[in-house]
């Protein structure tokens, strides 16, 4: 009987030896890697920071609803300024942090500890990187004003960063810019970032470019504000930015899904029929016979005029009114980061304010619009005849009136700097909306989430006030 | 009282007089069948025996002495000796207080020895309701546990016991069947328990057939569980199944039929409006039509002849809502059945009216069928049970059904006098059609018939259209204004026919269940005991949508391979120390593998040839499937004492220690104990008209590892765009440094039986705190991630739980007996982690949220809800100023609106016997807990629902304008503004109001009404979740016997059983106030709810 109790407990001892060496071994994730070449999260990082602009997608990005050039025919809640229901505003950050910026940060830690490749490269793909950065959060100092910048990104290490103040955050994009262009100037190789790159395949100087007109805009938002320095860093800026069409940041969609246009995605693929012609882009393309209407939207009237419901915001039978044009209903149609229309406009607003960006204000102002009409298919004669219109043409005494305006019509495939473009200038004159009973808000105010989970900086950012009707940093009377 | 008097005399005598003699005879059911293995014991005593394979028993007594006979599922009995030799007992089947229980590690133990409190429920109870999923059978059974169904066919069934412990985790208790722990994955996917869609396939521990269990217990607390470890910690479900009776003699045939039909309870669908056509409001043509006809611009002018002058009317049918014009205004236009060139009403005018088959037509009757067959026998040596049964479900919506076989074997052999094996085997086979779509999706029709829907389509008109060719010839069609190559398709929603017979899904699973014991007996008081157990099974599941759908066609398919095996090596002893002192307990190990292997895939942008679902008919290159290896590996040493003494006191003891995989290696061994103690008072002291009185006491704590995969992050690899790769930084961030989790649990309690067992309560208080819970917290996106696992959160359950039986009447052959469940469970979130004060479970469309907020229950419901002043909510005007009429104010911000948690959980169980029948009636309350609904939130403002139509108090149509003295009367006290008639807002940016009641009506006209999605708070649309269900009704009844002397048969049952037949009271409208997406910690949301479904079925056992 001894012998059978010492038998089972040697089995005991056994088991209990043998099994539990070696344990964590189960846990090993054979799926999924724990590296990734930094050129495909460079190449994700471009992708989604594209996705989020040229999305016209009600949970995601609404400001071709918000600069007023469409509005919606049934569901109008989005045209109504509303954030919460959809939690639009927890989106764009979301988004902008954990798949833009966050991508960048780990891309950057694979490119730094990257050994085979020379020093040099190394500091061009970090300033690749740094173009890609500035864009994303100037995109949302611009949304909401402050935001998570000195302690963001830190993973578990900070899971309630600090909001920081939006002039400072400027400030240091525009630095970050200065070494990106020392860098791109001085490189022509971009190594394994060259076949990811989707918007210029490897070239640094239309990189610089890209920096230079980044950093254009930048000192232009700022330009109303006295001692904000932005009068040096735009002339800095001039000579590298965009000199054509050809050297617009955009990416090509492709025909086949996942990687289509979100623009095709909404508009075609959903089967819905949502967006309408805004009556406040209407009536002010319909007043200078802009060659552009025909592009832009389709199902014009009698008389080539687009027609929308009688007030931004109100419901209209899908129908009977104009709607986003076909040309926006490729699945292969590009995807616009910063076009070099936009950069002429910048100038022209320099010019006018008598910076030394070269040229004259006049001559930006009709490279922006002609820029524009040959952007979206029309001709130059076109467009010199519409330079020529009563509203249109170049009046120095009415800048803020032609270069606001002009630059919100050629915007229309950018809906947020549209919308930025209105706060900057206060051109055109926003409508009502209908059941909103108000104009168009100046930022996105903190989502529901950020509340929840960091609430104590999220409530003292921006000085404490959280209103849709605040205003950023830059945009001052 | 008398009894027990003569009891405490007769051990008095036995000191006395006491004199030696042998008492035999043969214990039997109330069939007649011989018991073996009934605990037979000297009361007051050490001695005891059992019964032997023939149910034989003999034991030596004093002639004036006491035996106890008790045995597993049957009513215990003690039965005084006053001389005999020769006592036959028969044993009849037990009610819930019975006195041996199968506790941890299915070790049956003597009921009053237990420090903790289980609950049990006798299997038949199960195998008569025939529910697809046992678990929605113990509804209202056991006190403390909270049993929701989706109302789904085979969906899944959510079960927490004691509240929500885990922030993040797992909340559902462990199964265990024979000893074999079985996987209850819920393998819904995110989007679906978050109401974005997707199909209910259920929980995997339905796979068990309620024909096979013999009992149920319900190990409630960590004391009573915290030997099966970290996944007990939520209690235990332990089934034991049906085994043969050994001894028995021949071979036992049992042969069951059941048929159940089923239809739904129409209290638990919307009432929809019937005087108003399709729309959203006047937007759809002028006041007026082109021949003079007053058309409010609700109705399309068109020309249908296309010679440019307006020469119809027709319906804005591409609108997907209930706010168009009075089916009075106009006789007749075009409609859905005019666009669809196949019907023969094409192009023609058709009666404009409300429709005679709404929605709840579409359900049809349910039927289930079961047969199953058993057969039993055994002999000197062994014994063993076989059966195999056969469930068909045609579920209550179309193209549903689900077919469930299972085959199992129990087996047991005596190798030697010492020498035991045993095994038991179980063979599921789960084949589903056709699940229920769920939440926010086409593929739901209830997302249609509750939320976006036009009141006028007739359902028997959709049925026919798809009838006639299979095409989806949908209500919705864009409509006459669109270009006439598409204005027949589908805009935002399918033929509701067409969609389910189309895009539907197909799954099946395939589970092994078995284990094998071999038993050693030492010595008399010491035995080893070798187990091997296996859960394994492989899953498919396929979903599609067909070419001609609103969605972009779809296959998919998901794959799924699992197992868990366990290797237990228990040394089990049981010794008397002296006369009084009893020591009881094992030591063991328990080795545990298991892994989960998944592959999942879809094909990208439509199918090329309609019909065809496989990934080679993907238009685009389908993107990579999405697979998942993972397993885990837990190490175990297990111990337990019971020390007893003298038969009153225990003290009880055990301990384990693990050692995980998921864990990190310097972190992942972790150690737990348990203590409990139970005194039974009423040995020590007389108390008048106490049988019986015991008190318990218990302290546990029970430790959880990590879930798979979790210590170091990953990328994850997109679709290339072009030639360019694509790959992204994870969305939830691991941790290298996670530690175990960590449970505390105190219980008290107190079990009494009274006037000869006539009466028993039993109560139970207890306190249990998680911390150190490992949860995937949702930081502030700026951290760069959606999801960061740490350690985090302190949780806390207190709670009382009440049992009560009463036999109330016993006279001659008739017996009433009450049965009482009721528990109360208060949950506090105590700690989360650096800045974080809320953790979110699930946000929601709606701008809802459902959050684990510090000193809040869990649960808690989070939106915007009505400014008050002084009680009454406040109102201002209409911010569309055109529409006029007053809506509520909302809060600038969101807060707290509701909580899921119930205040209290009950069931009522009243049983009738007469001779061989037997009536039984269950009555299940759940009282407080909020649901937010999506389906009014929006439905609401699509004007499908009677509340938005009808008079209103003034008696004139509610819809009309304000200024014409529409509009419903909307209670409260108006807003204060300034002299410029801006609002005056208080600090927080909420209105404020000087008290003036408000005495303008809230505008109701169109969509912009202030009761739907566009102008309502949150708030207006929670609702108390409280109902009382009559939950099920069975009649059954024996036939006598004797009727079948010499037939060959031993008996016939009937039983005639009913299941949610009534809703007795609830608060919210239009739904089932229990319906919800799926099992899991995200509750508390309704979207696209189905309705309750009544059950009324019969069953027929014949025993050969």
């Amino acid at each position: 009987m001894k012998s059978i109790i010492n038998y089972s407990l040697v089995i005991f001892l056994l088991i209990s030896v043998g099994c539990t060496k070696d344990i964590d071994q189960f846990n090993n994730n054979d799926k999924s890697p724990t590296t990734v070449p930094a050129n495909a999260l460079f190449a994700n990082a471009t992708v989604e920071l594209m996705d989020y602009l040229a999305s016209p997608n009600v949970n995601v990005n609404t400001f071709r609803l918000w600069s007023q050039h469409w509005t919606q025919s049934t569901y109008t809640d989005e045209s109504n300024f509303q954030l919460i229901n959809r939690n639009i505003n927890g989106e764009v950050m979301e988004r902008m942090y954990a798949r833009v910026l966050r991508d960048i940060k780990e891309c950057r830690g694979f490119v730094n500890s990257n050994v085979t490749n020379s020093e040099s490269l190394k500091n061009t793909q970090l300033a690749v990187l740094d173009v890609l950065e500035v864009c994303a959060y100037s995109i949302l100092v611009d949304i909401f004003n402050d935001v998570p910048y000195s302690q963001a990104l830190m993973g578990v290490d900070n899971l309630s960063p600090i909001y920081d103040d939006a002039n400072t955050i400027y400030l240091s994009l525009a630095t970050s810019l200065d070494g990106a262009i020392t860098t791109l100037s001085g490189s022509s190789d971009m190594g394994d970032f060259a076949g990811s790159d989707l918007i210029y395949a490897g070239s640094t100087s239309h990189w610089a470019m890209l920096a230079n007109s980044l950093k254009l805009r930048i000192a232009m938002r700022m330009a109303d504000i006295s001692g904000s320095g932005s009068r040096a860093i735009a002339e800095a800026a001039a000579s590298g930015v965009f000199a054509s069409n050809d050297d617009h940041a955009y990416i090509l969609y492709q025909s086949s899904t996942p990687n289509t246009n979100p623009l095709w995605e909404d508009l075609v693929q959903s089967g819905r029929t949502d967006f309408l012609a805004s009556v406040t882009l209407t009536e002010i393309m319909n007043s200078t016979n802009d060659p552009r209407r025909a592009i832009y939207f389709r199902n014009l009237d009698s008389l080539g005029n687009v027609t929308s419901p009688a007030e931004h915001g109100l419901d209209g039978a899908y129908a009977d009114f104009s709607q986003p044009g076909n040309i926006l209903e490729d699945p292969t149609h590009p995807g616009i980061l910063l076009s070099y229309a936009e950069v002429c406009f910048h100038l022209a607003d320099a010019a006018n304010r008598g910076w030394s960006v070269g040229g004259d204000a006049a001559t930006h102002y009709a490279n922006g619009v002609s820029a524009s009409m040959l952007q979206w298919g029309s001709d130059q004669a076109s467009a010199d005849a519409f330079l020529l219109e009563t509203d249109v043409a170049w009046d120095a005494s009415m800048a803020d009136q032609r270069i606001g305006t002009q630059k919100w019509v050629a915007m229309y495939d950018q809906g947020l700097e549209a919308w930025c473009t209105w706060k900057m200038y206060d051109y055109p004159t926003m409508g009502v909306a209908a059941q909103a009973g108000t104009i168009t808000p100046t930022r996105y105010n903190y989502s529901v989430d950020e509340y929840s989970v960091n609430s104590i900086n999220t409530s003292a950012a921006n000085g404490g006030s959280d209103l849709t009707t605040d205003r950023v940093f830059w945009d001052v009377d | 009282m008398r009894k027990l008097i003569t009891i405490l005399m007769m051990g008095t005598c036995t000191l006395l007089y006491g004199q030696s003699q042998n008492i035999s005879g043969l214990v039997s059911d109330d069939g007649g069948a011989f018991l073996p293995g009934v605990s037979v014991k000297l009361k007051g005593t050490n001695s005891g025996t059992v019964t032997n394979g023939d149910g034989k028993y003999l034991i030596e007594s004093d002639a004036n002495g006491t035996l106890v006979f008790s045995f597993v599922g049957y009513k215990t009995q003690e039965i005084a000796i006053q001389g005999k030799t020769s006592l036959n007992v028969t044993m009849t089947e037990g009610i819930i207080m019975d006195e041996v229980v199968v506790t941890a590690l299915g070790i049956s133990r003597d009921k009053k020895s237990l420090g903790y409190a289980t609950q049990t429920i006798d299997g038949d109870n199960l195998a008569t309701m025939k529910d697809v999923n046992f678990m929605s059978s113990l509804s209202g059974q056991v006190a403390g546990a909270q049993i929701k169904n989706s109302g789904t066919m085979g969906g899944s069934a959510n079960v927490i016991i004691r509240g929500y412990s885990s922030i993040d985790g797992n909340n559902q208790p462990l199964y265990v069947v024979d000893g074999i722990p079985i996987n209850n994955d819920i393998s819904n996917g995110t989007d679906q328990q978050t109401g974005r869609g997707g199909f209910d396939y259920g929980n995997a521990a339905m796979d068990i057939n309620p024909q096979d269990i013999a009992s149920i217990s319900v190990l409630k607390g960590a004391a009573a569980s915290a030997l099966y470890g970290a996944r007990a910690a939520n209690g235990v479900i332990l089934v034991t199944t049906k085994r043969g009776t050994k001894g028995k003699k021949g071979i036992g045939v049992t042969v069951t039929h059941n048929t159940t039909v089923g239809k739904i309870n129409k209290n638990t669908m919307p009432t929809y409006q019937n005087e108003y056509g399709s729309g959203y409001g006047k937007f759809y043509g002028p006041d007026t039509s082109f021949n003079g006809v007053v058309t409010n611009g609700y109705i399309e002018n068109i020309d249908l002849n296309g010679d440019g002058i307006d020469d119809a009317l027709a319906n804005p049918m591409g609108e997907d809502a209930s706010y168009g014009a009075p089916f009075s205004s106009v006789d007749e236009l075009l409609t859905w059945e005019s666009i669809h060139p196949e019907l023969s009403t094409y192009l023609q005018n058709r009666p404009f009216q409300a429709s005679a088959h709404n929605p709840t037509t579409f359900y049809e009757t349910s039927v289930m069928t079961t047969n199953a067959v058993s057969l039993d026998g055994a002999s000197d040596k062994g014994s063993y049970r076989f059966s195999v049964s056969d469930m068909f479900t045609k579920g209550v919506l179309p193209n549903s059904e689900l077919r469930k076989n299972n085959a199992s074997l129990n087996v047991s052999y005596d190798l030697s006098d010492k020498l035991k094996f045993s095994s038991s085997m179980q063979y599921v086979k789960n084949q589903g059609k056709g699940r229920f779509g769920t939440g926010y999706d086409n593929n739901n029709v209830n997302q249609s018939f509750r939320q976006w829907y036009d009141v006028a389509v007739d359902m028997e008109g959709q049925k026919a259209a798809y009838e006639l060719n299979g095409n989806n010839l949908s209500w919705n069609a864009y409509g006459f204004s669109s270009p006439e190559a598409t204005r027949a398709d589908p805009h935002y929603f399918d033929n509701p026919y067409w969609m389910r017979n189309n895009n539907y899904s197909s799954d099946s699973r395939d589970r092994f269940i078995g284990n094998m014991v071999l038993n050693y007996e030492i010595n008399d008081w010491l035995n080893v005991m070798g187990r091997v157990t296996n859960d394994n099974y492989s899953e498919l599941r396929e979903e599609r949508i067909g070419s001609q759908s609103v969605d972009v066609a779809k296959y998919s398919k998901y794959t799924k391979t699992f197992f868990e095996r366990n290797y237990d090596l228990y040394l089990n002893f049981d010794k008397d120390l002296n006369d009084k002192l009893n020591l009881f307990g094992m030591v063991g190990t328990n080795i545990r593998r298991s892994a989960v292997n998944i592959t999942d895939g879809q094909t990208n942008g439509g199918l090329v040839v309609p019909g065809v679902y496989s990934f080679s008919n993907s238009i685009n290159t389908p993107e990579a499937a999405s697979e998942t290896d993972a397993a885990r590996a837990v190490d175990g040493y297990l111990g337990r004492a019971t020390l007893g003494y003298d038969r009153f006191l225990y003290l009880d003891i055990s301990a384990r220690y693990d050692v995980s995989s998921t864990l990190p290696v310097e972190n992942n061994s972790f150690f737990y104990p348990a203590a409990t103690a139970s005194l039974i008072y009423s040995e020590l002291f007389d108390i008048n008209g106490m049988d019986f009185g015991k008190l318990r006491l218990n302290y546990a704590q029970v430790g959880n590892d990590a879930p798979m995969q979790r210590l170091q992050n990953i990328y994850s690899m997109g679709t290339a765009f072009g030639s360019s790769t694509l790959a992204s930084a994870p969305n939830t961030g691991y941790n290298s440094n996670l530690l175990p989790e960590n449970t505390t649990s105190l219980e008290l309690g107190f079990e009494n039986k009274f006037f000869n067992n006539k009466l028993g309560l039993d109560l139970t208080f207890y306190s249990a705190t998680t911390d150190n819970q490992i949860l995937a917290v949702r930081p502030s996106s700026s951290s760069g991630t959606y999801f960061q696992y740490v350690n985090a959160g302190k949780v806390q359950n207190r709670g009382v739980e009440l049992q009560l039986y009463a036999n109330v009447v016993k006279s001659g052959e008739f017996s009433w007996d009450t049965r009482i469940n009721w528990a109360r469970n208060r949950n506090k979130v105590l700690e989360l982690t650096g800045n974080l004060e809320t953790y979110q479970l699930g946000s929601f469309q709606g701008g809802v949220t459902v959050e684990a907020t510090i000193g809040e229950s869990y649960g808690a419901i989070k939106g915007t809800d009505f400014v008050y002043h002084n009680g009454e909510k406040i109102v201002v005007n209409h911010p569309s100023g055109a529409r006029g009429g007053m809506v509520y104010g909302k809060t600038a911000s969101t807060g707290i609106i509701g909580n899921i948690m119930p205040d209290w959980t009950g069931g009522w169980t009243n049983t009738f016997t007469y001779k061989n029948l037997t009536a039984s009636a269950l009555i299940d309350i759940q009282w407080g807990g909020d649901f937010f609904s999506l389906d009014t939130w929006y439905g609401y403002g699509t004007g499908i629902y009677a509340d938005q139509a009808g008079n209103n108090a003034e008696g004139l149509e509610a819809r009309e304008s304000i200024a014409n003295g529409g509009g419903l009367s909307i209670d409260g006290v108006v807003a204060a503004e300034d002299l410029d008639g801006n609002y005056i807002l208080d600090a927080d940016g909420n209105f404020t109001s000087d008290g003036t009641a408000n005495t303008v009506n809230g505008f109701v006209g169109d969509y912009n009404n202030y009761s739907g999605w566009k102008n309502a708070p949150n708030s207006m649309h929670v609702y108390d979740a409280t109902y009382i269900k009559l939950r099920q009704l069975t009649i059954s009844y024996s036939l006598p016997s004797t009727m079948f002397s010499g037939k060959g048969f031993q008996g016939i049952d009937i039983g005639i059983m009913a299941r949610n037949l009534a809703i007795l009271y609830k608060k919210s409208p239009h739904t089932d106030p229990e319906a919800g997406l799926s099992a899991g910690n995200i509750q508390g949301y309704q979207s696209g709810a189905y309705p309750a479904v009544r059950e009324l079925g019969l069953n027929v056992t014949f025993k050969f």
